[in-house]
């Protein structure tokens, strides 16, 4: 049954990106609309063809699709894909309407859903070779869809400087895929689990902290993500900062869990995770074009995940795990809010600079609120859901009762205080009573992206005001966990 | 209509109305006075079927389960004390609409006033106390945006902060009070609170009734918290009638008798109110005798009858008091609005500018002496029976000392009632101004509040058939046995004795003059309040400057400068930082390198 709900969604989308470029190509005239919505409903349809998936899904299951895709579905990789897909639906539609200016738009979409599917790939494979393979599917979409207005110099520049790192980071996994393969023979990480108690695996360890930290941001390596994450299309960018990143996280914590027992990984994640979250925060302040803004408070967003999940590895605290796996559903949504609002009054203002901002939330109420719902959220302000997932990261430092426990959750505190300098400065430009230039002639965007925002909106305010049950949908996840499965 | 909703309906409808009355001016500010005064008149008759549910079970809320649950407390007790904030503020608002017509910002006077009504119905139909406190504060909040209602003159804005401020202390010692049986019973529930509140510890005890005294003295402008009424005299008079007759100041009272089982328990604290409330009264009634500001001495009046009340309570009289809080309600809001329609007509409160006002307003005047006759407690109006209540309940329990004190400002009371009557309205005309009647909106409420003052009396029997029957402590009297025990008390003797005297000095004033100079020293205190205002005015800018100077080194120094240094110490380090983003791909692989370094380092370590 499960095999089948999940086989229904991976053949959506893969037909749907088909179908989707078939037709943007086929009508030229109408790409843009033909491909978006083709996208759009091929993205619904798996969306809830996978959500009938969640009733199946509970302690992990082995299944083996189109007879030979062998997959292990647990409530853990079913979250994330979730997400993915609910992000990417929502992308989807607010797309439809955002890439009007742009040529080429059956390219854009195809890669969306490909996008997706790579992120659901890397949530239920649970091989190394196989996790290889959708790491590098993810790679190449995102990289194809930074780059994807070829036209201009800076997406290009950044789609290369994103591909060099990027690519970098996969030697360093493939080098240690070899050396896992070399030592054990077995790429199965349920072996893996029970091989690897005790042997001396530390180098294959540091090649994946580091090639999955690079995908995540994790500082000093996510130099790529303030070229990168700004130059996408805004759409893309919701996605990159909003699940991908921590697509490659989840990734690093599945073989860590299952690889890196004997070695403290957990408390390296912490030590980068303060400062990864500091060096966002700080960088995030001083920044004068929005979307670049957004691109560093992700990589600080990063460090509270990592910080979650370091203490819950390091010190076994169930909030740990719990908190950093719901900041990556709440980071999700109002992260892919905060850049889908960005690029709404870039979609009027056509600038990204704050400065050409100024009064816009008077002309653009719905973009403006949300936005502020969004920025609120993200610097951990009652009773937005980025307040729930970061008081139980908090929670976790405390909880753990150690030294680097408290100090931890003290700076991150700290540093969810210092957010606010930049968060409160950006909701205080749009409400601005003087108005730049050209903001007295726009009016708000079009409905199908105001829809995608009042969407996102609601759902970050649903998950402060109530976060259960998802938050107790992830500790369930967590307690089913045996090894990385 | 389920007949649990009906104290939900009494309080919603004004709640609503002052929420509506500002969307409402957006459209048509000038149906903004008619629209309140229907409200008034909703909520007036949603308040005659709230008779019939008295003693009735009414629906309740869990707010938190466990912690908080509200409802209605449906006592005889509580629901006097709504009824007489729900029809005397109708009374009220109906003369607002001749008295504030060519005032400005309306829409902010209705809304308050409604909002200041509903919230003494909230208070006193509150059946825990939390929602008792909510109201209470709500109610202060609302006195102080009325009472600075003319906040343009920097008398009435700093009479405003007068009263919230000092009515504060008060609602400290309240809090106190409720937080600590919360914690030593678990429950909010006034009723549970209250059975339970023997169980506590005398010292606890003695600190929680001292918690309910100080509120109580506050809100009703009790000695020695008693500064702020006079000063609220810069409102607009119907407010000040709404806060001396219907709202505010009863809300002490009604605190006092509600809690009365468990200041019972503490004997020595019923003296301490016996003491305040005869105080209160004497002090009140002396200096209502020397002022000459009509409101002012209405306030004064207002202080002293409400000591009568505290007294009543302190000897345990709870039935006398209320008795007294309802027919005081009717007489001082009769007062209060003569006192307006004579402040409207003149441009002026000195009542020395005033004199043969009885010709030229026949129907402020006649209403006007009932009221004062009702004050001073002339037989068979209102303020004598429940007066006399409170001085046979005194007897009955033997307290001279306060008994005195209390007869003596009785003695007072009956001369400054005259005395204020015959300036203003007898005598010789002192003003040249134009004078006349005031409009039938006004004296149509003055005429049912005399009628009132008259007969309210006649309704003890219903009033302690319903009061028994809900549970509470009192003999059960209709209003026959209550003329004939009335009558023949030895307080009757004393109320007798106290008017007549107080009838002779008021006769004799003029040959009392040559005391002026023999006592120099007595007249420029009472003309000052006695030194209160000065003292707390001297111990306020004290302890002002204090914190000022506190807070100037504090903030300017200490906070502003670990402000400055954590936002620009960020902000430096941000603009520093940014030298590493240098975009250069070399150096970003170099960072990876030095990542694997670090880690290597960390795990191999």
């Amino acid at each position: 049954m499960s095999a089948s709900f999940l086989e229904t969604t991976i053949s959506l989308l893969v037909l749907g990106a088909v179908a989707s470029y078939l037709g943007g190509v086929l009508f030229r005239h109408r790409e843009r609309l033909i491909s978006g919505v083709i996208a759009f409903l091929a993205l619904l349809g798996s969306l809830i063809s996978f959500s009938l998936l969640f009733r199946m899904t509970g302690a992990s299951e082995k299944v083996l699709l189109f007879g030979v895709l062998s997959w292990q579905i647990d409530l853990l990789g079913w979250i994330v894909a979730e997400v993915s897909l609910v992000l990417g639906t929502v992308v989807a539609l607010y797309s439809i309407v955002y890439m009007e200016e742009d040529t080429g738009t059956s390219k854009f979409f195809p890669l969306l859903l490909l996008m997706v599917l790579s992120v659901i790939g890397l949530a239920f494979a649970y091989d190394l070779f196989n996790l290889y393979l959708f790491f590098e599917l993810l790679s190449i979409t995102s990289f194809a869809l930074v780059a994807f207005r070829k036209d201009k110099w800076e997406p290009v520049e950044a789609g290369i400087k994103f591909m060099v790192m990027s690519v970098t980071g996969s030697a360093f996994i493939l080098l240690g895929i070899s050396l896992v393969y070399a030592q054990f023979g077995n790429l199965d990480l349920n072996y893996l689990f029970t091989a690897s108690g005790g042997a001396s695996i530390w180098l294959p360890i540091t090649l994946f902290l580091i090639g999955f930290g690079i995908k995540a941001a994790m500082f000093p390596l996510h130099t790529w993500l303030p070229d990168a994450h700004p130059e996408a299309p805004s759409g893309i960018s919701a996605m990159l900062s909003g699940i991908i990143i921590q697509t490659g996280l989840f990734t690093m914590l599945r073989i860590m869990l299952s690889l890196g027992a004997s070695l403290p990984w957990g408390e390296i994640l912490i030590w980068f995770a303060l400062l990864t979250m500091t060096a966002g925060n700080i960088m995030a302040l001083t920044q004068k074009q929005l979307k670049r803004m957004l691109a560093y408070s992700s990589i600080a967003q990063m460090g509270y995940i990592l910080l979650g999940i370091g203490m819950g590895a390091t010190y076994g605290v169930a909030s740990g795990f719990t908190g950093g796996v719901f900041h990556i559903i709440t980071h999700a949504f109002m992260k892919g809010l905060a850049f889908l609002c960005a690029g709404a009054l870039i979609f009027r203002l056509s600038s990204g600079y704050l400065e050409d901002m100024r009064g816009a939330g008077w002309r653009m109420p719905v973009t403006a609120l949300t936005f502020s719902v969004a920025a609120l959220s993200l610097a951990g302000v009652p009773p937005f859901s980025g307040f729930m997932s970061k008081l139980l990261i908090y929670q976790s430092g405390i909880q753990s009762g150690t030294a680097l426990g408290w100090a931890g959750s003290l700076v991150a505190i700290f540093n969810s205080v210092l957010s606010l300098g930049y968060y409160l400065p950006a909701i205080g430009v749009l409400y601005s009573k003087e108005k730049a230039e050209k903001v007295p002639a726009i009016k708000e965007v079009p409905w199908a992206m105001t829809v995608a925002l009042v969407i996102l909106c609601l759902l970050t305010i649903y998950l402060g005001v109530q976060p259960d049950p998802v938050r107790s949908w992830v500790a369930q996840a967590f307690s089913l966990l045996k090894g990385g499965f | 209509m389920n007949k649990e909703m009906i104290p939900l309906l009494l309080l919603i409808v004004p709640l609503a109305g002052a929420a509506l009355v500002p969307l409402l001016n957006f459209f048509a500010s000038r149906a903004v006075p008619l629209f309140s005064v229907f409200v008034g008149l909703v909520t007036a008759v949603i308040g005659f079927f709230l008779l019939g549910q008295i003693g009735a079970q009414a629906a309740s809320f869990e707010w938190l389960p466990g912690v908080l649950k509200t409802g209605f407390q449906l006592d005889t007790l509580s629901v006097v004390p709504a009824l007489i904030a729900t029809w005397i503020g109708f009374l009220v608002l109906i003369y607002s609409l001749g008295y504030m017509k060519h005032e400005e910002n309306l829409s902010r006077y209705y809304s308050l006033t409604l909002l200041f009504i509903a919230s003494m119905i909230g208070m006193s139909l509150a059946d825990n106390f939390l929602s008792l406190f909510f109201f209470w504060e709500v109610m202060g909040v609302c006195s102080y945006a009325l009472i600075g209602f003319f906040y343009k003159d920097p008398k009435a804005a700093s009479a405003g902060v007068k009263a919230f401020l000092t009515t504060r202390i008060g609602d400290i010692g309240l809090l106190a009070a409720i937080l600590t049986i919360y914690a030593f019973t678990g429950t909010f529930s006034i009723s549970q609170g209250l059975a339970e509140g023997s169980k506590i510890a005398l010292p606890l005890l003695n600190f929680i009734a001292f918690g309910f005294i100080l509120g109580a003295v506050g809100k009703s402008a009790q000695l020695p918290l008693h500064v702020w009424l006079p000063d609220a005299m810069e409102a607009p008079t119907t407010i000040s009638a709404l806060i001396h007759a219907a709202t505010m100041v009863n809300a002490g009272v009604y605190l006092l008798a509600r809690v009365y089982p468990l200041l019972s328990l503490v004997p020595s604290w019923l003296v301490v109110i016996q003491w305040i409330g005869a105080l209160t009264a004497l002090l009140g009634s002396l200096l209502a005798a020397f002022h000459n500001d009509l409101k002012r001495i209405l306030a004064y009046s207002t202080i002293s009858q409400l000591g009568y009340m505290v007294f009543a309570v302190g000897v345990g009289g709870v039935f006398a008091s209320q008795f007294h809080l309802f027919s005081h309600a009717i007489f001082k809001a009769l007062l209060f609005l003569c006192a307006g329609a004579v402040i409207h007509e003149l441009k002026t409160r000195d009542i020395r500018e005033m004199g043969g006002l009885q010709k030229f307003m026949p129907v402020t005047g006649t209403t006007f002496l009932i009221g004062a006759l009702a004050l001073m407690g002339l037989p068979v109006l209102n303020g004598f029976f429940s007066k006399d209540m409170i001085l046979e309940e005194g007897l009955i329990a033997g307290s001279w000392g306060p008994l005195i004190v209390a007869a003596l400002a009785a003695l007072l009371t009956a001369y400054y009632s005259l005395r204020t009557t015959a300036v203003v309205f007898w005598g010789k005309r002192r003003t040249s101004a134009h004078v006349k009647e005031a409009p039938v909106v006004m004296t149509g409420p003055l005429t049912l509040l005399a009628l009132g003052s008259l007969v309210s009396w006649v309704l003890v029997g219903p009033l302690t058939t319903s009061w028994i029957r809900t549970g509470l402590e009192a003999p059960h009297i209709d209003w026959l046995e209550l003329l004939r025990e009335t009558f023949s008390s030895t307080a009757f003797l004393i109320t007798v004795c106290v008017i007549v005297l107080g009838f002779l000095i008021f006769y004799y004033r003029r040959n009392l003059g040559w005391l002026k100079g023999k006592i120099p020293a007595f007249f420029k205190a009472v003309s000052v309040g006695l030194g209160f205002d000065i003292l707390y005015g001297w111990l306020s800018q004290q302890i002002y400057a204090t914190s000022n100077l506190l807070s100037t080194f504090f903030e300017e120094k200490v906070m502003e400068g670990i402000n400055r240094a954590t936002g620009e110490g960020s902000v430096a380090l941000s603009i520093s930082s940014r030298k590493m983003q240098t975009g250069d791909l070399h150096w970003n692989l170099l960072y990876i390198v030095v990542a694997l370094l670090i880690i290597l380092g960390l795990i191999l370590w």
